[in-house]
């Protein structure tokens, strides 16, 4: 028989068809900008450019770890081969359009990923790896298409702004003014790391997406862009999801061909 | 709260109006100057109260806690020859109108607007209503 | 006659079968003679700390929370004089000569491993018996073998027992039990769900295939022992620790393997899929216009156990490349989710075990305050909703850690390692159940 090749997500509409595109490994995710390595573990603050990483294991060697079969059939990661550290990134995603929500980057990380630890808050998304792996990762989910400079942002804590309105910029809330506008360049250019610890260089990411775009690019369902409730089979999905829970947390042996 | 020996706002026998203005942005500092301003001159306006996110003067967590947060909107602004230190990005005023009559208060409603339409550059809201408090409530008794 | 029609196959943790067509009774904790002696040792077997005792004694330092009682202490050679305290002990325990009862000095006198007699079990309603007894008979011999003064035979017992009474479980007691006080337990049936996953990654030595087959039993007979798998309900229980406690069809290693050295969460979820289709378990219900295929099942409780396998398969892929435990919750959140969207079928526990990784998530990550996967066991409060299927996801989790938790197997559990490292049905229960289950098979 064929192999099975995943289906993703339910629904025709464009946040549910964004959905399925994120989440499907073979979709290359396009790439927007070029922020440079240094400049990315400059913004994450976890090191500074060039220096060693820090480790919390000696590294891992090839028969010296427990002796266990499934060691055996899985790979570590680079990080962990060499017992880096876990140090983290976290996006916040502005409801106004941002290209992707916090939930479903969990989605697309854990499909297009492995080795990795990610959790859903309010508003954003936090994403803890290997420390040399995730840097990969970080330049990566900046670079591409998932970010947009005004309404995505980089942030360790205080990340509130998600659900606040924009500000005369169209840049979403950051009360320690982690990001500024420039407004010569037409540019967003970071000012302190993800923790607001001032850089000691302006980093540009670039020129936001215009809102026609992003309405577009988005994986978000509002009411004033394609709301939920007219994509069927999404509302139809979750709906039946619930009733199959509560019906196997019944009697789940009566549950047939539901 | 609501003080018991502080005056009702009622001079006319009822709650005075409220004008209240959300924007659709979150305005700047430069700009929220530039609409008090513009409000200032406009006559029957008792007071204005704004509401907006707030700016923290330090990092208040994290490692960073402690340093200024420097944030270019926390600043001084100056309305009406008056010093008003800004802590938030405004993006709400609550204007409370002393009119006694209808005609006077749709007048000042007009002007209100025109201020607005001058100085806010990505809309508003505006709605006339009640919107806070302004005479003692069983709930200031008891916390006294 | 078998009680139901399924059969699997049994393989063990290097994906070898070990036992072909097995009706599922026969790895029924109720007819399967090694499961019961898993039970059994559970029950009985008990470490007792002589390095730490004597150390209590010397110093004063006893019974938890920085309590040092002074002017009483003892200075007396415990470890050294470990084989004769150990005879003593053995001989107030043993009923009988030949009855079961265990006595080892370990680690060169450090600790003693004491396994109770049934008889005593038998004659008693309560599992703390194997506590109890190990601990007044190490009290007793303690006492007699060095002449303790009366007023000074107190110190004794706080340095065995702790300050139990005064508290209520056995606070700061150098005898150790894989079991909490019944006291601790959250309701009736919740004793052998009340082991920690680090007790666990202990007694298996971090193999991670064991240490899922043995949290699954422990939860499963957890299940039974709570009044949950009883009637229509055993089926889905027992199909859940065939698949995911006992490698049944070597599903789960097979999909490791398939995806043990570049897969993903996603792709444990394609190859779960393409099984359950191939297997016959699910199949489309409905085309939608998108294209996507709406799946149905008419055996739900089996699709449950296939999820269950796949969620420990996921954790063993995500968390296993990262050699970083902390990545269960999420991983256990997020595979039932995706899967739930890729077949439209519910998630492993009908949405329960979802519902906890939210949970667990919080409460084993810093913003809550502290507190790794190790420590969360079937009676804990975020944990204990996804009944059998959960924990063993968990264990299997921090049996792959490479180093980097601050709660360790080795820093909470590390004496069942050295106490119990050895006993080969907390070891190796695959191999144990699988072996017991061909002779269930053919008295069925």
């Amino acid at each position: 028989m064929a192999a099975y090749k995943r289906q993703f997500y339910p629904g025709s509409t464009t946040p549910a068809k964004n959905r399925r595109r994120y989440m499907d490994p073979k979709v290359k995710l396009k790439k927007l900008r070029d922020v440079s390595m240094d400049d990315v573990v400059r913004i994450m603050g976890h090191r500074n450019p060039g220096e060693d990483y820090k480790s919390i294991h000696p590294p891992i060697e090839e028969g010296k770890e427990p002796d266990c079969p499934i060691r055996k059939l899985v790979t570590p990661i680079e990080g962990a081969k060499h017992g880096d550290r876990i140090r983290y990134i976290q996006f916040t995603d502005s409801v106004y359009f941002a290209p992707i929500s916090p939930y479903q980057r969990a989605w697309m990380y854990l499909s297009r990923y492995r080795g990795i630890d990610t959790g859903t808050l309010s508003g954003r998304q936090i994403i803890e790896v290997r420390e040399r792996d995730l840097e990969v990762l970080a330049k990566e989910y900046i670079d591409n298409e998932t970010f947009d400079p005004a309404l995505t942002g980089i942030r360790g804590a205080t990340v509130h702004g998600h659900a606040c309105r924009l500000d005369e910029h169209g840049l979403m809330f950051d009360a320690w003014q982690r990001y500024v506008w420039d407004d010569e360049k037409k540019e967003v250019v970071y000012v302190k790391d993800q923790v607001a610890i001032p850089l000691d260089r302006r980093i540009s990411v670039g020129k936001p997406a215009a809102m026609s775009d992003l309405k577009k690019r988005t994986t978000i369902f509002r009411a004033d862009g394609v709301d939920m409730r007219d994509d069927k089979e999404v509302t139809m999905y979750g709906l039946r999801i619930h009733k199959l829970r509560t019906l196997g947390g019944y009697q789940p042996w009566k549950v047939k061909g539901e | 709260m609501t003080s018991k020996s502080a005056p009702a706002a009622d001079y006319a026998g009822v709650p005075l109006p409220e004008v209240q203005i959300l924007t659709n942005r979150l305005l700047s500092a430069e700009t929220t100057e530039r609409v008090l301003n513009a409000l200032d001159v406009i006559p029957n306006i008792r007071q204005i109260n704004m509401t907006g996110e707030s700016l923290p003067k330090t990092i208040n967590s994290g490692p960073g806690k402690g340093l200024p947060n420097n944030h270019s909107e926390r600043k001084v602004i100056h309305v009406g020859g008056q010093e008003v230190e800004l802590r938030y990005l405004v993006g709400g005023f609550y204007i409370e109108l002393d009119v006694e009559d209808e005609e006077t208060m749709d007048k000042r409603l007009e002007e209100i607007k025109e201020a607005c339409d001058a100085t806010i550059e990505h809309g508003y809201t505006l709605q006339v209503g009640r919107y806070s408090k302004y005479k003692p409530t069983l709930h200031d008794y008891r916390s006294e | 006659m078998p009680k139901y029609e399924d059969v699997v196959d049994l393989y063990d943790d290097c994906g070898k079968r070990i036992a072909k067509d097995v009706p599922l009774e026969a790895i029924s904790p109720l007819r399967n003679n090694a499961i019961k002696k898993i039970v059994s040792l559970t029950k009985r077997t008990v470490a007792v700390n002589l390095a730490g005792i004597e150390k209590a004694l010397k110093t004063g330092s006893m019974t938890g929370g920085g309590v040092v009682i002074k002017g009483k202490e003892i200075d007396i050679p415990l470890v050294e004089n470990a084989d004769k305290i150990a005879e003593i002990v053995k001989n107030a325990v043993q009923v009988y000569d030949g009855d079961g009862t265990v006595v080892k000095v370990k680690s060169g006198g450090k600790n003693l491993v004491v396994i109770v007699p049934e008889e005593r079990m038998d004659a008693g309603v309560e599992y703390t018996t194997g506590f109890t007894v190990t601990a007044a008979a190490t009290t007793e011999a303690i006492i007699d073998t060095f002449d303790v003064p009366m007023y000074k035979a107190n110190m004794v017992k706080a340095a065995v027992w702790g300050r139990y009474p005064q508290t209520i479980t056995f606070q700061g007691a150098n005898v150790k039990s894989i079991l909490e006080v019944p006291q601790n337990n959250e309701g009736a049936g919740f004793a052998l769900r009340n082991i920690m996953a680090n007790h666990v990654v202990s007694l298996v030595n971090r193999n991670a295939m064991q240490g899922t087959a043995l949290s699954a039993i422990f939860e499963q007979c957890g299940s039974y022992e709570m009044g949950d798998t009883i009637g229509n309900f055993e089926r889905g229980a027992l199909l859940s620790l065939a698949y995911q406690g006992l490698n049944a069809d070597n599903m789960v290693y097979n999909i490791v393997k398939k995806n043990g050295k570049t897969g993903t969460v996603g792709t444990v979820i394609e190859s779960l899929m393409g099984r359950a289709i191939d297997d016959g378990v699910i199949r489309v219900k409905e085309t939608l216009p998108s294209g996507y295929k709406v799946y149905t099942t008419d055996d739900l409780p089996k699709w449950n156990a296939y999820a269950a396998a796949g969620m420990v398969a996921a954790v063993m892929v995500n968390v296993g490349a990262a050699r970083a435990a902390q990545g269960v919750p999420s991983t256990i959140l997020y595979y039932n989710d995706l899967l739930e969207h890729e077949s439209g079928l519910p998630g492993v526990d009908y949405g329960r075990a979802e519902g906890v990784g939210v949970g667990m998530s919080f409460f084993s990550h810093s913003i809550y305050g502290g507190g790794g996967p190790g420590l969360f066991h079937g009676n804990h409060v975020v944990t204990r909703h996804a009944k059998g299927v959960v924990i063993p996801a968990i264990t299997a989790g921090n049996c792959l850690d490479g180093g980097t938790q601050t709660f360790s197997a080795e820093a909470t559990s590390g004496l069942f390692k050295e106490v119990f490292g050895d006993i080969e049905e907390f070891s190796k229960p695959m191999q144990y159940v699988a072996a017991e289950a061909k002779k269930v098979k053919k008295k069925l």
